[in-house]
């Protein structure tokens, strides 16, 4: 059905050698634009071989899918230009490493919060506990060979001795990829393992205070233990551990310590008591032989000038011995009665005797004490 | 002609690196491959390198990732042969050995559909080796009854031998325990034991001390009371010694008794009644007798 | 003749209203959903119809005013010809007014319609399926067939008229009348559909009808586009831009070589359908049909097992070998057909529990929190019951049952295929049923405190051996690869699993009561000891002072016996003297030297005032 076309023959040619041509200059000029995006992507592609590699990463050469260099010399670091060949022939792999890896162990220490963590590093401090039991799902620790409860923590220093097993040998689920992830998770494995079976091994008091140099030892050995067994190729630096009770016994874990230095403090009070008891009671019995030594003599003293005395008052008294002794009571009476209450009592007139009625109290009680503080 | 010859180069250059995206492919390092001819595994490529193949659908690749996985399971709940019960997790590092083997035994060739397979056989064995044993071959501070380590190695060698069994593909490289731990209702109870153990401990340091201060103080007292005893019995014999010297002279005084005790109740007078005494008597004593019969004297009335 | 081309145009008009009209109404009354579809076709071949008679009857004006203007100028002469403004032809401004804004906007109207509508009836027929009401059914029926060959008529008669008559005005309106024929007739089609029992045909009719809109919608939107790019050739006339081709193609099917070559040629500005590749196809169009379809056939002898599958090849449903992966031959279907099974490939089922996505993803397993669906299996239990009546013959007793819930998954590879495949109908459940079976059997026979704990090796391979067992009895074909007791515990609800814990948790409250009673022994032991020590230390120390001090008051007696040896009424007198003297001294004495009373002493013993009352200080303190 041509229903289109007036009869207008004399153009149609026309039209079809114009379509023509325009179809013809399309393909040239698009032939022309494919030239020079294939010489500009050689291009790129020879410049894009240039690459460096960012500090705290290192590099590595795939040629072929093969890493080049051996050992250590596989890592390429900082600081210089390196040139490959493009993809699919060499291939440059970017793993972020650090020259020394740390990692913290994942088991063993109850959940904190980043804060937490800050603080803790900073002062030692520790969280609240959340309630009087340990959630499997939220907290962590490990059981110690008396079957107690303590959480402990291990911070492991690394660095990788041999590439080409540490990173090329470990994956952790990232499929293809290469980076630290696989060794890295390999060694936090060891070290969550060396925690559990070191405090299996060791009793509380051992992990918390008596011996936590030997536990330390005894984890960092493990970890490198399973560090050269797993072939992992890294070099263990570093290995601190950090233990603590767990926070709801923190207090009478504490209690222990303060009750076993305050036993301490109370036998060095007894033997400083034993010492002055003793050394009174030395003061008090050299006191006493002195007085008594004083006391002898003292009487030995008295009896001998009693006994000259004597001697000389002797003749004296026997020549007329009444007269001597009324002469010296009468010496002796003013002093006698020098402090006496004296009471005279005359005769009565009619010399009937008296009625004397006398009228004796009891002497007040001693007062101990001092008078009271005005 | 020139822009022709160009042409024909860069064409060229295309062919040849369309030939090779066909016909070649890389291993890469870490990488294990399976080449399948019509689908059919024939061939298996550890090594890192550039390889030829025919191109799809002749012969088609599978890239496997041969690096060792790590991996644990479900830390899960148990019953141990003592009836106390344990919470225990194992890690692994697996890789697959025999990619041809691992191939058709997972859809796909799925890693995760492995991991699947491998976990419930992890969970089974570790279930298993951890109910023959008591708690205390778990914990103990006697390096004879701990078998930590032998636990590790029968749950290993349990799992290696299902594997090998049934030619899974996959080797373990490692396995340890990565975490035990008690539920949660026992912590609480373990946290009141450990109370206690530590209140009896801070209960023996503070009677040990108490008594031992104790006995001291007595110890000390007893010597005290035994150096004043003894300083006292010396004192009394020192006395002694004083009578036996005074003894010596005491024999003047037998001359003429009556003075010596004369004098002596004399003394006794003076030394007596210095104080609070009250003395009531009357004209008939000396010298108060000097009283008597006086004159009598209004006044004195 | 025009006059007779506008006569058609307005005869189509009135044909498409009517029907349109009684339609609607059929519609409603009968509740069809194809119905509802056609409805709205044909509302949009009144309106098409109506601009084309508009459009023709513009074109006779403007024919008429040229014709009149011919005879002005013949009659004029030569002066007319220099006076040519645009002013003076209004009919002809009309017409290109016309073409150029209402023709367009009219064809969007016509799009939104068509696209508005296949949406709406879409969402509609979905809402409410089967709305065809049966009372009218059969009325429905009948009137839509009627509308159908009533509009066959006036539709054929038109296109051919147009067709004749080269008018492309008039071929719009007729395609569409022609189509709405069709689509008439095809939803009387749906309703037959619906009362010979197939309730659905109405839904799917209506379904079909949508789309169709929706295409002429699609076809719609292309033509406005692609009328931005065609090439404006002088002399070509514009066909309209609301003719729908597919309206045009659904009126006349046989013209589809035609048409298709229509549309390259008016696209593309020139005539591609006479280039040899365009009438080569034409030619030998069933010919190539014909290839195709053998290549297709031919492609199915060559077939591709996967590594880890295995196929089974049925000739004629007959069972005719088992290939393993890689490329094998066989007749082309439906001769030979094959079946793929996954063999090498390890499948696994779960027993005793359904897994779940959560409980797969959760990394923690404990028995007092429920994961994945378990189920409860008895199992026996060799403690002594201490409930028991007394005297009761042992053979007689009942022993007591436990309830545990298991999680036992199994991985099985199919090694006969042939067997597998043919034995049961359903492998894959017997499979898994049989080993239901097992596992209740094994536990029921096993002691609950083993399984729990030291049994579950033995367990876990007793469990394959015996599933396989069965299996092999069965000629299942299968091999249990791994049996795993990945969880045994006591039930979760009920508490029964939390009072397990408890018991250890008991335990441990026994050695805490335990280290409290030693704690509370050390202390009592200690002191005890510390006092005793004193008490014995004391009395020591009182025997020494005793003893020392009696021998030294016999030292001291024997030294004194020299002494008053020496001078005994002195040293008497003397010691007695000195005695009373210090004795005395501080005593309150009362010597009575009186000889001239009677004396009459009281004694008054009375205590005294308290002496701090005496001692009190008495100060005027401001």
């Amino acid at each position: 059905m041509n229903d289109h076309d007036h009869p207008d023959q004399a153009h149609e040619p026309e039209t079809r050698d114009a379509g023509s041509r325009a179809l013809a200059e399309a393909l040239h000029s698009s032939f022309t634009i494919v030239k020079i995006a294939m010489g500009a992507l050689v291009a790129i592609i020879l410049a894009a071989g240039f690459f460096t590699v960012k500090p705290g990463e290192k590099a590595v050469v795939l040629r072929f899918g093969k890493p080049r260099g051996e050992g250590q010399k596989m890592l390429l670091s900082s600081g210089k230009f390196y040139w490959s060949f493009p993809y699919p022939i060499d291939e440059v792999v970017r793993i972020p490493i650090a020259e020394i890896q740390k990692v913290t162990s994942s088991v063993g220490w109850y959940a904190m919060s980043h804060q937490d963590e800050v603080a803790f590093e900073a002062t030692g401090a520790q969280p609240p506990a959340g309630g009087n039991s340990l959630n499997p799902a939220i907290d962590s620790y490990v059981i110690t060979a008396d079957q107690n409860i303590i959480h402990t923590r291990a911070t492991v220093s690394y660095h990788i001795d041999d590439p080409l097993a540490a990173i090329f040998n470990f994956a952790s689920g990232t499929n293809h990829e290469f980076d630290v992830a696989g060794i890295s998770n390999a060694v936090q494995d060891a070290a969550n393992n060396a925690l559990v079976a070191g405090a299996a091994r060791f009793n509380v008091d051992d992990i918390l205070t008596r011996d936590i140099a030997g536990f330390q030892d005894g984890v960092r050995h493990r970890v490198n233990d399973l560090v050269e067994r797993e072939r992992l190729g890294v070099v263990i630096d570093q290995c601190q551990v950090v233990s603590v009770a767990p926070r709801q016994l923190a207090d009478v874990f504490r209690q222990v310590t303060a009750a076993r230095e305050n036993r301490h403090k109370l036998v060095q009070d007894a033997l400083g008591d034993q010492n002055r008891i003793l050394s009174a009671a030395g003061a008090q019995a050299v006191a006493i032989t002195n007085s008594a030594e004083t006391a002898r003599n003292r009487y030995v003293t008295s009896i001998q000038s009693e006994s000259e005395a004597f001697v000389k008052l002797l003749p004296q008294y026997q020549s007329n011995p009444q007269l001597y002794a009324q002469l010296e009571l009468a010496k002796a009476m003013p002093q006698i009665l020098s402090n006496v209450d004296k009471d005279f009592l005359p005769q009565r007139a009619d010399g009937k005797p008296r009625e004397l009625r006398l009228m004796l109290n009891r002497e007040p009680p001693q007062n101990a004490r001092s008078a009271a503080n005005p | 002609m020139k822009k022709n010859a160009l042409t024909i180069i860069i064409a060229a250059v295309l062919l040849v690196i369309f030939a090779l995206l066909l016909f070649t492919f890389q291993v890469r390092q870490s990488e294990v491959v399976v080449v399948s001819t019509f689908l059919k595994p024939t061939d298996t490529i550890t090594n890192a390198g550039l390889y030829v193949k025919w191109p799809w659908p002749v012969q088609s690749i599978n890239r496997f990732d041969q690096r060792v996985q790590t991996f644990e399971d479900k830390f899960s709940e148990t019953y141990l042969a003592d009836q106390s019960i344990l919470l225990a997790s194992v890690y692994v590092g697996w890789r697959i050995s025999d990619a041809k083997a691992f191939f058709p035994k997972f859809p796909g060739g799925s890693v995760l559909e492995a991991q699947r397979k491998l976990e419930n056989m992890l969970r089974s064995a570790k279930l298993a080796v951890v109910g023959k044993h008591n708690l205390s071959e778990f914990v103990n501070s006697d390096p004879t009854q701990l078998k930590f380590n032998e636990i590790e190695q029968e749950i290993k060698s349990s799992v290696d031998a299902e594997l090998a069994k049934n030619n899974y593909g996959i080797s373990l490289e490692f396995l340890g325990i990565k975490r035990i731990g008690l539920p949660e209702s026992v912590t609480q109870s373990v946290f009141d034991r450990m109370k206690a153990e530590r209140t009896k401990y801070i209960t023996e340091a503070q009677s040990d001390g108490e008594a031992q201060a104790a006995k001291i103080k007595s110890a000390a007292d007893r010597q005290a009371a035994d150096l004043v005893a003894d300083a006292t019995a010396d004192a009394t014999r020192i006395q002694g010694a004083g009578e036996a010297e005074a003894a010596k002279m005491l024999g003047v005084f037998q001359q003429n008794p009556q003075l010596a005790v004369f004098e002596l109740q004399l003394d006794a007078l003076k030394n007596s009644m210095n104080q609070k005494s009250t003395l009531i008597f009357d004209e008939r004593w000396s010298p108060f007798s000097l009283f008597q019969n006086m004159p009598a004297n209004g006044a004195i009335k | 003749m025009d006059r007779s081309i506008q006569k058609n145009g307005v005869v189509n008009f009135t044909v498409a209203l009517v029907i349109f009209l009684a339609g609607f109404a059929v519609t409603v009354f009968a509740g069809s959903l194809a119905g509802q579809a056609a409805a709205v076709f044909l509302g949009l071949s009144v309106l098409v119809t109506f601009v084309s008679w508009f459009q023709m009857r513009l074109e006779e004006n403007e024919r008429l005013e040229k014709l009149e203007l011919d005879e002005l100028a013949r009659s004029r002469g030569a002066s007319l010809f220099e006076a040519k403004d645009a002013g003076s032809f209004p009919a002809r401004n009309a017409r290109e007014q016309f073409e150029k804004y209402f023709v367009p906007g009219f064809a969007v109207l016509l799009l939104l319609l068509e696209a508005g509508g296949a949406c709406l009836l879409w969402y509609w027929s979905g809402k409410n399926p089967a709305a065809l009401k049966d009372a009218g059914a059969t009325k429905a029926l009948s009137l839509f067939a009627i509308f159908a060959l009533l509009l066959f008529l006036f539709g054929r008669f038109s296109v051919t008229m147009a067709r004749l008559e080269n008018h492309r005005l008039l071929r719009p309106g007729a395609s569409f009348l022609l189509a709405g024929a069709y689509v008439c007739a095809f939803t009387a089609l749906g309703i037959a559909g619906v009362e010979a029992k197939y309730p659905d045909a109405d839904l799917w009719a209506a379904r079909a009808l949508c789309v169709l809109l929706g295409l002429l919608a699609v076809e719609n939107l292309l033509t406005l586009l692609l009328e931005i790019y065609r090439p404006r050739v002088k002399g070509k006339v514009v066909r309209p831009l609301y003719e729908s081709r597919v309206a045009g193609l659904l009126a006349q099917p046989e013209s589809l070589f035609t048409t298709a070559a229509q549309t390259l040629d008016y696209q593309f500005g020139f005539k591609v359908s006479e280039t040899w590749f365009f009438q080569a196809c034409k030619q030998n169009l069933p010919v190539l049909l014909l290839a195709q379809l053998a290549v297709l056939l031919l492609s199915t002898t060559v077939f591709f097992v996967d590594a880890g599958e295995q196929a089974v090849l049925e000739h004629f449903g007959k069972n005719a070998g088992v290939y393993g992966p890689g490329a094998h031959v066989k007749l082309p279907w439906p001769a030979d057909q094959i079946y793929r099974f996954r063999t090498e490939q390890i499948q696994s089922f779960a027993v005793g529990y359904t897994p779940d996505a959560q409980s797969e993803a959760a990394s923690l397993v404990l028995w007092t929190v429920p994961h994945a669906k378990e189920e409860n299996f008895l199992v026996g239990n060799r403690a002594p019951s201490t409930v028991g009546e007394a005297g009761t013959n042992d053979a007689a007793s009942t022993k007591p049952v436990g309830l545990i819930t298991v999680s036992i998954p199994v991985q099985f590879q199919i090694t006969n295929i042939i067997d597998w495949v043919y034995n049961n109908t359903a492998p894959d459940e017997f499979l898994t049923s049989l080993a239901t079976r097992e596992v209740v059997r094994y536990f029921a026979g096993s002691d609950l405190n083993d399984v729990l704990s030291h049994g579950r090796l033995e367990a876990a391979t007793a469990l394959r051996d015996r599933i396989q067992a069965a299996a092999n009895d069965r000629r299942l074909g299968a091999k249990i690869v791994f049996v795993g007791l990945q969880d045994i515990h006591p039930p979760t609800g009920s508490d029964v699993a939390k009072t397990y814990e408890n018991v250890v948790g008991a335990g441990e409250t026994r050695l805490a009561k335990i280290l409290e009673a030693e704690a509370a022994a050390i202390r009592t032991n200690k002191l005890a000891d510390a006092q005793a020590f004193t008490v014995t230390n004391v009395a020591d120390a009182n025997r020494v002072r005793v003893v020392t001090a009696a021998y030294a008051r016999a030292a001291l007696f024997t030294n004194q016996i020299p002494a008053y040896a020496a001078a005994p009424s002195v040293y008497r007198q003397r010691l007695y003297l000195q005695n009373f003297a210090a004795a005395t001294k501080n005593a309150r004495k009362y010597i009575l030297l009186v000889t001239n009373t009677q004396d009459v002493i009281i004694y008054d013993l009375e205590d005294k005032i308290r002496t701090d009352l005496e001692n009190l200080n008495l100060t005027n303190s401001p």
